[in-house]
């Protein structure tokens, strides 16, 4: 954000689209009935726990984790497809986690989702032209014409032509590529303010995976998308994302520019997934640097810097402290006690 | 050579046609060789590993020979092959959560593997082989006794690569062995792979659709595009000099994280539909450089530097091969 904006006397304050302030989601662990008779502590899987970071319209944020990190959880939270325990979540200057029903719904077209998995999200028995259409038809948006034509403009925008053709189809009738083309234009339809893409190209095939990603940034600058990136895969944030938060085990680690995360990665668990990263020069050895053993149990998350157990950097300080985010330089934040 | 397979095809009986699945692919594999089978979904590189296992359903008819020490596995009965797999030749599959028994113990995996295989060696002997193998993967041997639920994805991954060693096979076939894995557990895997590698002299065909593990891994490559096998050779062959258009194309088409390389490549289309494929070359309609002929005529492989390819291109440079 601008510092600029707070000085002077009326408040201009440069307002991100999206501003996210210590998101929390706690599952509750489902006690046996003998377990809560015995009085056993109600626990919970710290799914999110404290996430925070701002969007500004027309910006790319790429989140990045392994499973379990809480990425996707995340992701949902944001949308309010499933409800917070504590924090803010607002978009373009609403917190959504005050709408009621009502209002919710109707401020869905300015809020989507791109799903991962195409054979899933879309209804077999759905013409393909119908699937994009039908977000037009539940927000009453256009007359029956219009949206028809809307339709066809984006069928051609995600290169699925002849439109009139691909109209008519249904999902079993296309590649699992064009399949995912059709769920990127069902999301994008309503011109939604704020886009989360939550593994969006992950199970396709490397070939046709490189024609998303290069659809989708395409997409981000003719659309000026506002877009949450979510992947388990550095690699394909490069070519999307304008900033990158790392996440592991329920908390941001580390966010940057995609530069400063690329060229100089502070937090050793970001460090450590980008050397992770196969590298198909197979003269080029590059060293790796691997943590022993996975991400632990979020019910239980170790004490002080959740990462420690594994982090080869460790001191006495990380094992009782849990390191805030800090700026390292140039907005490069990072939660590490080493910084 | 340990593994030889000529002029290999599996075909399937569909509803919709004939599927040439696998469509006569040929290469060895020499002793403590590791070659990687590389393609995309449809690629026919995972039918392959499984019908070098003859673990195929009974509607795929394989035709060629599969070459083990001599051997043509191809001629084989069921009964045959039961006493071949495991102890010659050993499959690590891509998800271990559905190639273990989830009702038994890791111990019993091992127990009833290692004694199939050799009625003679005692229980108790089987399970010391059992924790050696384990140990040799990075598991405490104790955890025998646990069911495969009670692991973590990657430790289950090292069960399953455990339970492929014990018998000390000359071929281990890893299909796709880290793809449902995290990276940085992935990494961890393909260290371990390698180290065991070396340990046991074992020769191995690791399939995968990832350039990068291939990398990391092979000696040889094997690159394969609806049901062909396009292109075949050393592994930095293939990354510095390749020679098929596919080849090409797939290799700049990985994301790397290489922050000076902002460029995205990709190829365009999709790959064919095996019950009705293109005439010529399967890779035509897709190819950049694509000419008459290849839309009408399937390619020769020939062998151009010691790579071979299997495309119009190089048709005429050939070393007298095509």
């Amino acid at each position: 954000m601008d510092p600029k904006s707070n000085v002077g006397f009326t408040k201009v304050i440069a307002m991100a689209m999206v501003e996210v302030k210590n998101l929390k989601k706690y599952f509750p662990v489902r006690r046996t009935f003998i377990d809560a008779v015995m009085g056993k502590p109600q626990l919970y899987v710290k799914a999110v726990d404290g996430v925070s970071f701002d969007i500004e319209e027309g910006e790319v944020l790429g989140l990045v984790g392994e499973s379990g990190s809480g990425k996707t959880t995340t992701g949902r939270l944001v949308l309010r497809l499933i409800e917070l325990t504590d924090g803010s979540v607002k978009i373009d200057g609403k917190d959504i986690s005050k709408l009621d029903k009502e209002e919710l719904r109707r401020f869905r077209r300015h809020i989507q989702l791109i799903f991962q998995d195409p054979m899933a999200s879309l209804n077999p028995y759905m013409r393909i032209g119908d699937a994009i259409k039908h977000p037009l038809d539940i927000h009453d948006i256009g007359s029956p014409k219009e949206r028809k034509r809307m339709v066809y403009e984006m069928l051609e925008r995600v290169n699925l032509t002849p439109p009139d053709e691909f109209y008519r189809r249904y999902p079993k009738e296309l590649s699992g590529g064009q399949r995912q083309r059709v769920v990127i234009a069902r999301a994008l339809i309503t011109k939604p303010k704020f886009v989360v893409a939550d593994e969006a190209v992950a199970m396709l095939d490397v070939s046709i995976r490189s024609q998303l990603l290069k659809l989708l940034a395409d997409l981000k600058k003719d659309f000026n998308l506002t877009m949450l990136f979510i992947t388990h895969d550095l690699a394909t944030t490069k070519y999307v994302c304008d900033r990158i938060a790392v996440m592991y085990l329920g908390k941001i680690v580390e966010i940057g520019s995609f530069e400063q995360i690329y060229r100089s990665p502070k937090h050793p668990y970001t460090k450590a997934l980008i050397s992770a990263v196969p590298e198909p020069d197979p003269k080029k050895k590059k060293e790796k640097f691997i943590p022993h053993g996975e991400v632990p149990n979020p019910i239980n998350p170790p004490s002080g810097c959740r990462f420690h157990p594994r982090c080869p950097f460790a001191k006495d300080v990380c094992k009782v402290k849990e390191p805030e985010l800090k700026d390292v330089g140039n907005g490069q934040m990072v939660a590490c006690h080493l910084y | 050579m340990v593994l030889e397979l000529r002029d290999v095809k599996i075909h399937y009986k569909t509803t919709r046609g004939m599927v040439k699945a696998v469509d006569g692919v040929s290469f060895g594999v020499d002793k403590k060789e590791t070659v990687g089978l590389v393609g995309e979904s449809g690629s026919g590189k995972s039918t392959l590993g499984y019908g070098i296992m003859k673990l195929l359903p009974k509607t795929a008819k394989v035709g060629g020979e599969i070459l083990l020490d001599g051997e043509n596995l191809a001629d084989k009965s069921e009964k045959e092959m039961q006493k071949i797999r495991g102890a010659k030749i050993a499959m690590i599959f891509q998800d271990p959560m559905t190639s273990l028994n989830p009702v038994m113990k890791v111990r019993d995996h091992f127990v009833e593997m290692i004694r199939t295989h050799n009625p003679e060696i005692s229980e108790e002997k089987a399970e010391e082989m059992a924790s050696k193998a384990l140990e040799a993967v990075g598991i405490d041997p104790i955890r025998m006794n646990d069911y495969p639920f009670q692991f973590s994805g990657g430790m289950r991954q090292r069960v399953m690569i455990a339970l492929g060693l014990v018998l000390n096979p000359e071929v281990v076939i890893a299909d796709e062995p880290t793809t449902s894995l995290d990276v940085i557990v992935q990494a961890q895997i393909l260290e371990l792979l390698k180290d065991l590698k070396a340990k046991y002299d074992m020769s191995m065909i690791l399939i995968t659709h990832d350039l990068g593990v291939v990398a990391e891994m092979a000696d040889k490559i094997a690159v394969m595009y609806a049901g062909h096998l396009v292109e075949l050779a050393k592994s930095e062959k293939i990354y510095y000099e390749p020679k098929h258009p596919y080849t090409k194309a797939l290799l700049e088409s990985i994301p790397n994280t290489d922050i000076n390389d902002l460029e995205l490549k990709f190829i365009p289309g999709s790959p064919p539909d095996l019950v009705d494929p293109p005439k010529g070359c399967k890779f035509a309609p897709r190819c950049p450089v694509a000419r008459k002929i290849c839309f009408e005529k399937e390619p020769p492989t020939v062998e151009v530097d010691g790579s071979k390819v299997k495309c119009w291109l190089y048709e005429g440079d050939s070393d007298g091969n095509g």
